[in-house]
């Protein structure tokens, strides 16, 4: 509940700043929606059940790109991070990939798999795939030593080390790459669905903007981010509860 | 003789300069003997341990514990770090039976019945479910021991393992180390810095002295346990090493009288 107080006052001031922008600013209501009409423009999608369903589509979309780009980045990043000696070859090449913008690889994506749910299946990947990747690799590389000589003291062996030290150990930094990772993910689930699909909070941007809705296209947008502040939300919780059950305080 | 440490010498390079850690060691053990090994940084003594405890690969000379070679993946003993050695994301309960679960011959059951075991000679029983960090520095080093026990080792390495304790808890740690040790009848090498501690639990205490490191004295402790540590002999054998530590402060004849 005390979390909840800071929200509620910062969105309030910020509903009322553009409130009263769009009252005595003089735009034109076409051009900067004032918030009442995106509030109205927001029911009109729930009752026409277009929210609901876009929600659940590209909420699903999502976690099929996010949940492959775990799997994939941590499974390679514990591999890497205990071979260091491979990943010396690997971490350039995964430098060079990286800054490469997720929307870059769009028109690739499209010709390669058609438009449709993959795209922004392949995009969220991407934008979530490296973040998990180099900060596993970097959590596996740089767990306390101690643990292994604890691991050594009883005689563990290496499939023991890898599955009883080096994962739990690792893990309270892991899950730090995993939360960046959600987050830059989500802001690409936007760029693949307006490219490629159909349906979806990305393409209710597209189609609001083709009708000249700037009460729906303001209205997506506040969904994104409330999705967003979501996500970001429930992940600190499930992170706060595994560093409390290590006894790791962190801000 | 139950550990026999042949002719051990180990150099280190540091930076280009050659240091030697360990210059022709000769040390042997009794079967249920507490060995404390004292003496100043750089002596050698950690050193020594890791070697016997088969964290230290690279050395010349030879030591067996009971007729087997120590070699970098076979040594016998358990060690107990100062920092505990626990692993915090398991509970109390589950950092202890690490160990035996390392072990293929026990079932989940059985583990659990010698968790239960030690967790009790420990006096940890109402702590199992806690995690490390919920405990305080006396209960996470008896956690550490009965984590090193419950593998049922011939040999127990302790290295400096109450060094991070206040000198009340140290104590109280002190017989209950001494307790477990007598009912157990392991053979204990413990690391110290503190001279009383060494006496008050020690059968022998082996004293180092630094660059290179080697044995410099063997005292054997001859006072019925539990020991008093104001009883003459007690103080007496304090001085006889503080002495040989070269901490004894002579009086000195002062030039010159007002």
């Amino acid at each position: 509940m005390k979390k909840a107080i800071p929200i509620i006052v910062g969105f309030t001031v910020l509903i009322t700043i553009w409130q009263l922008a769009t009252l005595t600013g003089g735009y034109n209501p076409v051009l900067f929606p004032p918030p009442l009409s995106v509030a109205s423009g927001l029911q009109e999608l729930i009752r026409e059940g277009i929210l609901v369903e876009s929600i659940v589509r590209s909420l699903v979309r999502f976690f099929i790109g996010y949940i492959l780009a775990a799997a994939f980045g941590l499974s390679l990043g514990l591999y890497f991070g205990h071979f260091l000696n491979v990943w010396r070859f690997v971490n350039p090449i995964a430098q060079f990939l990286r800054p490469i913008s997720p929307i870059a690889w769009l028109p690739f994506v499209v010709l390669w798999f058609g438009i449709g749910d993959v795209p922004a299946v392949v995009i969220v990947f991407i934008a979530a795939f490296f973040p998990i990747l180099l900060t596993t690799v970097s959590a596996v590389s740089k767990i306390d030593r101690n643990y292994l000589k604890v691991a050594k003291n009883f005689g563990l062996s290496k499939f023991h080390i890898f599955t009883k030290i080096i994962i739990p150990a690792a893990f309270p930094h892991i899950t730090t790459g995993f939360h960046i990772a959600i987050g830059s993910a989500w802001v690409f689930i936007v760029a693949g669905e307006m490219v490629g699909a159909q349906s979806g909070l990305g393409f209710l941007i597209v189609d609001a903007r083709q009708n000249i809705r700037a009460d729906l296209l303001m209205a997506a947008m506040v969904v994104i981010g409330l999705l967003g502040l979501l996500i970001d939300l429930l992940f600190g919780l499930v992170e706060k509860h595994i560093y409390a059950k290590q006894g790791i305080t962190k801000d | 003789m139950f550990v026999k440490i042949d002719n051990v010498s180990k150099t280190y390079k540091q930076s280009g300069e050659i240091l030697q850690a360990l210059q022709n060691v000769n040390l042997e053990i009794e079967k249920s003997e507490f060995i404390s090994l004292i003496g100043p940084s750089g002596c050698g003594k950690t050193t020594l341990l890791n070697i016997l405890a088969g964290f230290e690969s690279v050395f010349d000379g030879h030591v067996h514990i009971g007729g087997k070679e120590v070699t970098k993946s076979h040594s016998p003993g358990v060690t107990i770090f100062q920092n505990y050695g626990l692993l915090p994301w398991r509970t109390i309960r589950k950092n202890v039976e690490l160990g035996l679960e390392a072990k293929k011959t026990f079932s989940q059951r059985e583990i659990h019945s010698i968790s239960d075991e030690y967790l009790e000679l420990v006096g940890l029983t109402s702590f199992a479910k806690h995690y490390p960090h919920q405990l305080s520095g006396g209960m996470r080093q008896r956690a550490a021991i009965a984590s090193a026990l419950a593998v049922n080792p011939e040999i127990i390495f302790m290295d400096e393992p109450l060094g991070a304790l206040d000198a009340f808890a140290r104590m109280q740690i002190q017989d209950e180390i001494l307790r477990i040790w007598q009912k157990h009848k392991t053979t204990v090498v413990f690391i110290t810095h503190d001279i009383d501690e060494a006496i008050y639990l020690s059968d022998r205490i082996v004293v180092m002295s630094p660059r290179p490191g080697k044995i410099q004295e063997i005292i054997n402790i001859y006072i019925n346990r539990p020991r008093q540590r104001n009883l003459p002999e007690f103080l007496d054998l304090r001085a006889k090493i503080l002495e040989i530590l070269h901490f004894a402060k002579k009086l000195q004849q002062p030039d010159f009288y007002l």
